[in-house]
């Protein structure tokens, strides 16, 4: 069986070339080591899916940037909505760059376009809030919500991102779960509804305001 | 679509909640009810069923529904498109067919289906050869049924390599056969749009639509 491939998913293209199969299974892995929230939450079954989807953005990279850009607004949008914020997916996007390049270097022109992708995606998060304000954030939320699950401060700061960006589901489908008191401690739950309060308020105004 | 009573929102509202709730037969009445006042079939399938599977994908996308009921709706969807086929095929008929198919690795098929009623509904015998279609199938009815013209459907526009395989195989064998071309793949902002043009250049033997208001105009015109 294909080593991307993921009954769940439905029927989609993947690789054939062995280099950028490995290179796709490596981006999952680096993006589930930044990101420890993804095997928390979603497990091996989210593993699966980040598999198939990195095996579908690479074929993609074949199609032209316009089609490139589209495919994965749109998948960003849908995981959004399951409690991975577009961050998410930028950062993903730039592993799998930096896989598929090191990889397979001949052909780093194609896979540079996920890089424009992700570029997309970085761009509309920050129409809501600044760089700076976004880093800021996290770390505050980081330092202020004792023992949890790390590198989380980002992800409630990139959903009121997306909630500005019209993402209705974004913030909900994230703090159902990150921010659910059966599951984290009262310090971690309190600094969640605060760093979410001050993300939501900083995105409804727009950076520079 | 003159002269033919509009869907109007409530009637849209209760068969999109009967839909999601899975209840068949409440979803068939509001179709049959629908018939009943005068609508056309076409308005039933673009204004209702059409409608109503484009909001059950805009709920699926934004996690509101799951996926399990998403299929549950393009089951029912799929019965009552062959419900409505009866009141298709006992009129009139002319001496044109149309294969119709979707392309190989296609598996959304209820669009396909609808395309495949339009051309009943214009006189034409139509033979839909259903999802996933492999060109040598597609070929071998070809054959069998001698049709003036084959229309292929693609969902997805990742299928474009699997298309372009079996528009070259037509074209090897029936070098003379007109092939229609539609589906949602080539409703995108961009990269649909423009994967159109290019193939609509590159296959003379390719016509391609836009929507089932524009296959209307053709088959109105043959």
């Amino acid at each position: 069986m294909h080593a991307l491939y993921n009954p769940e998913a439905g029927s989609h293209p993947l690789p054939d070339d062995r280099r950028v199969i490995d290179a796709v299974l490596a981006a999952t892995r680096r993006c589930y080591e930044a990101h420890p929230y993804f095997r928390e939450r979603y497990g091996a079954r989210g593993e699966a899916f980040a598999n198939s989807d990195g095996g579908y953005l690479a074929v993609l990279t074949g199609d032209p940037q316009s089609h490139v850009d589209e495919q994965v607004v749109w998948l960003a949008g849908v995981l959004a909505a399951r409690g991975m914020p577009r961050w998410l997916m930028e950062a993903h996007l730039d592993l799998l760059c930096d896989e598929l390049c090191l990889a397979v270097p001949e052909e780093s022109a194609r896979f540079h376009k996920l890089l424009n992708a992700a570029r997309l995606l970085r761009s509309a998060r920050q129409s809501r809030i600044s760089q700076h304000d976004f880093e800021a954030l996290a770390a505050a939320f980081e330092s202020s919500s004792g023992a949890g699950i790390g590198n989380a401060g980002g992800l409630l700061v990139a959903a009121a991102c997306d909630e500005g960006c019209g993402l209705d589901q974004a913030v909900s489908s994230l703090i159902g779960w990150l921010g659910d008191p059966g599951r984290f401690s009262a310090q971690w739950c309190s600094a969640v509804a605060a760093t979410l309060a001050h993300a939501r308020s900083l995105a409804a105004q727009g950076p520079g305001s | 679509m003159a002269g033919t009573p509009p869907v109007s929102e409530g009637c849209r509202r209760i068969y999109l909640d009967a839909l999601l709730a899975g209840e068949h037969q409440l979803c068939a009445g509001v179709v049959a009810e629908q018939l009943r006042l005068g609508s056309s079939l076409k308005t039933v399938y673009l204004d209702l069923m059409q409608w109503a599977m484009y909001e059950v994908g805009t709920l699926w996308e934004n996690n509101v529904v799951s996926v399990a009921t998403e299929h549950l709706a393009s089951a029912t969807t799929e019965t009552l498109l062959a419900l409505t086929d009866a009141k298709l095929f006992s009129q009139p008929h002319k001496d044109r067919r149309a294969v119709v198919a979707c392309v190989p690795e296609e598996l959304h098929q209820i669009g396909t289906h609808m395309v495949a009623s339009f051309f009943e509904l214009h006189g034409w015998h139509s033979f839909f050869l259903g999802a996933n279609t492999s060109a040598a199938a597609l070929i071998r009815s070809i054959e069998t049924r001698d049709p003036d013209v084959v229309a292929l459907s693609m969902c997805m526009l990742f299928n474009r390599p699997q298309l372009e395989g079996t528009i070259r195989e037509i074209g090897r064998q029936f070098p003379r056969l007109k092939i229609l071309l539609g589906g949602r793949a080539f409703h995108g902002e961009s990269g649909g749009r423009q994967a159109a043009e290019e193939l609509v250049r590159r296959y003379p033997q390719l016509q391609y639509f836009d929507s089932l208001n524009e296959l209307e105009v053709y088959l109105a015109g043959v």
